[in-house]
């Protein structure tokens, strides 16, 4: 039996599908950032501004959101060459919230959405490669 | 046995174990200032208005994640360690900010791949990854601070 063994077409393959699954994963970990902090419960001190009362969350939550101007800001580069996604929150508040500050404890959201999301985005590449090595 | 890395990391600085390690956490924290006779390394929030300015607060968990077998424990915890100090003019003997960043190295020395720094009770530390250190969120303008990030994968003893 022979076997013909393409490294440069395997390569490109394997290369191919993980800048795919990189693409899905990095959507399924702003997914899950944008859900922890809009969607599950907070406990903080309840206050109202402009008239509308606003839950705030309590120290260890992901931050709440209040304008939206924090989760507005975001955005995702991409880096083909390297197969690196990165997810950006380009505000001060944003840093504030993931490291707190000496006296403001912190509210986590961006490494818990990875830590939370990193079995499917590893499945997520994982599924890409294969798909693209299963191709004719 | 405890998941709260809080204690260990505080040790690690104060009551370092690894006699590889001993001399980088004595110089780190003989840079910092003292808190009842103790030097500043807090793992709580508020830190006393007494402190002083040159501070190393050890955060609660960013996050914890597995990566457990069927019959394994395998937590990875990322904590961040921050450096606070007092930032004048540059160059003023008040400014803190180059002990500030260098702190921030050293920090990041004594834990990146330095599996033996942290020993918590019932766990065994796989590996250590520190990231930074980068610029911390301050509270004002008066202060300057970095933050080393680490990431601590863990095996629980059987």
């Amino acid at each position: 039996m022979a076997v013909d063994w393409n490294a440069p077409e395997i390569v490109a393959k394997v290369r191919r599908g993980a800048l795919k699954g990189v693409m899905t994963g990095i959507g399924i970990v702003e997914a899950r950032a944008v859900y922890l902090i809009t969607q599950t419960t907070k406990t903080g001190r309840t206050y109202r501004r402009r008239g509308k009362k606003h839950q705030s969350s309590a120290p260890g939550e992901p931050f709440a959101s209040d304008t939206g101007d924090t989760l507005n800001r975001r955005n995702i580069t991409l880096d083909a060459a390297r197969i690196r996604a990165t997810l950006n929150f380009h505000s001060q508040n944003a840093a504030r919230m993931e490291h707190g500050t000496r006296k403001m404890r912190p509210r986590p959201f961006a490494r818990r959405a990875l830590a939370e999301t990193s079995t499917q985005v590893q499945d997520a590449v994982l599924g890409e490669i294969i798909g693209e090595l299963s191709k004719k | 046995m405890s998941l709260d890395l809080g204690p260990p990391l505080r040790a690690a600085f104060l009551d370092q174990q690894d006699p590889a390690l001993q001399a980088l956490a004595a110089a780190i924290i003989g840079e910092l200032d003292q808190y009842q006779g103790q030097p500043a390394v807090f793992a709580f929030r508020p830190v006393p208005e007494d402190a002083g300015d040159l501070i190393i607060l050890i955060n609660p968990d960013s996050s914890i994640g597995n990566a457990d077998a069927l019959r394994s424990r395998r937590p990875i915890v990322t904590r961040d360690i921050a450096i606070y100090g007092r930032k004048g003019t540059p160059g003023d003997v008040s400014d803190q900010s180059p002990v500030v960043e260098a702190l921030g190295y050293q920090v990041r020395d004594l834990f990146h791949l330095q599996k033996f720094a942290v020993q918590p009770a019932g766990y065994s530390v796989i590996d250590i990854v520190a990231t930074g250190p980068v610029p911390a969120p301050v509270d004002d303008d008066g202060e300057v601070g970095r933050v080393v990030s680490l990431t601590i994968r863990l095996r629980r003893n059987p």
